[in-house]
């Protein structure tokens, strides 16, 4: 399961960060719809009104598969801000498991965290930290050793 | 003897190496800066208010990016949803993170359920700073009332902190947290669900 889109999308639900694992591609645009779509389905995991699923906390940060499509899985994330981050990865018949998500998302909400303390940036501002930048890469990579390993 | 063993114990060759615990900023370096930062924006203001204003402003900055980082460092991160909870994560892990020690006492209103108090005997903010007699109702722990601002505002729950000295204990600060009415509904509503 390889990564091939990560976005950070604001409170107010209007992208903060998009960025895929190669922009020159004619999917990019795609990856917009995807994510796009996918902010319906992170409103209805978030609400705390609905009625919790047997052994889910609602107030986990991660939000598992949002929806699968026919060549990719959308997976999401919540934090306590209520920024979202979305993982596009492709989809394969190998399962993906939820621990290396899990892990993937809490080294992007690392990352997130350690750009939010920059005193120049503002909240609700593009990201343009060349840090989390590198830090995305780094999670495209890491992603892809998933795949070799299964 | 004894008081020569006793002082020998408190030297700072005599304390563990912290390096592995929490790293403690040092007092008067904080004080320093702390002054540095009122008197800047006591220079720019025409009235006290403006200066709470001012000081709770910067204090919002800091509660806001908090929120991120306090979250991280939990074993188990979640999305707090209920007021009194989250209002006790502020008490213990915030005020342990930011003065290494626990908020004194949170209590409710008896007149309104969506005010609360959250009291701090002796605020570092305010240890080293003496109130002129003419501006008596200032209270510099603005800054810290900015902080629970900032970070109850950016976690979903839109309120309003002032921070004010008791009458009878002028060292003991309250910090009033008056919720919006919206919170104190989607409260009850999460009451009734579970």
């Amino acid at each position: 399961m390889a990564a091939v889109c990560v976005a950070v999308i604001s409170k107010q639900n209007f992208p903060l960060y998009l960025r895929s694992v190669n922009p020159q591609n004619e999917a990019d645009l795609q990856f917009q719809y995807l994510v796009h779509a996918s902010i319906d389905v992170v409103e209805e995991k978030v609400s705390t009104l609905g009625t919790p699923k047997a052994g889910q906390d609602p107030r986990e940060h991660y939000l598992g598969l949002l929806y699968p499509s026919e060549q990719y899985k959308v997976y999401g994330y919540a934090t306590n801000t209520r920024v979202k981050f979305i993982l596009v990865v492709e989809n394969t018949t190998s399962q993906s498991r939820d621990t290396e998500m899990k892990m993937l998302f809490k080294n992007l909400h690392v990352a997130y965290a350690d750009m939010l303390c920059n005193p120049f940036y503002t909240p609700g501002q593009k990201i343009t930290s060349r840090t989390f930048n590198n830090a995305v890469s780094s999670i495209f990579q890491m992603s892809k050793g998933f795949t070799s390993k299964e | 003897m004894t008081t020569r063993g006793k002082r020998a114990a408190e030297t700072l060759y005599d304390k563990p190496l912290s390096s592995k615990g929490k790293l403690e900023v040092n007092l008067s370096t904080y004080a320093f800066l702390f002054s540095e930062i009122v008197q800047y924006s006591h220079g720019r203001v025409t009235s006290l208010s403006q200066l709470h204003e001012k000081l709770s402003d910067l204090g919002k900055h800091a509660g806001f990016r908090m929120i991120d980082v306090l979250c991280l460092r939990e074993k188990t991160p979640k999305r707090e949803t209920r007021l009194v909870n989250h209002l006790l994560y502020i008490q213990k892990t915030l005020w342990k993170t930011l003065f290494y020690k626990e908020a004194d006492r949170l209590e409710q209103a008896t007149a309104s359920e969506s005010t609360f108090y959250l009291f701090e005997d002796d605020p570092v903010v305010n240890r080293f700073i003496s109130v002129p007699k003419d501006q008596s109702s200032l209270n510099c722990a603005a800054f810290v009332a900015g902080i629970i601002e900032g970070f109850l505002n950016g976690t979903q729950f839109a309120c309003k902190v002032r921070a004010f000295a008791l009458k009878d204990q002028p060292s003991t600060t309250a910090f009033e947290i008056k919720f919006e009415d919206s919170v104190i509904t989607r409260d009850k509503m999460l009451e009734s669900v579970k």
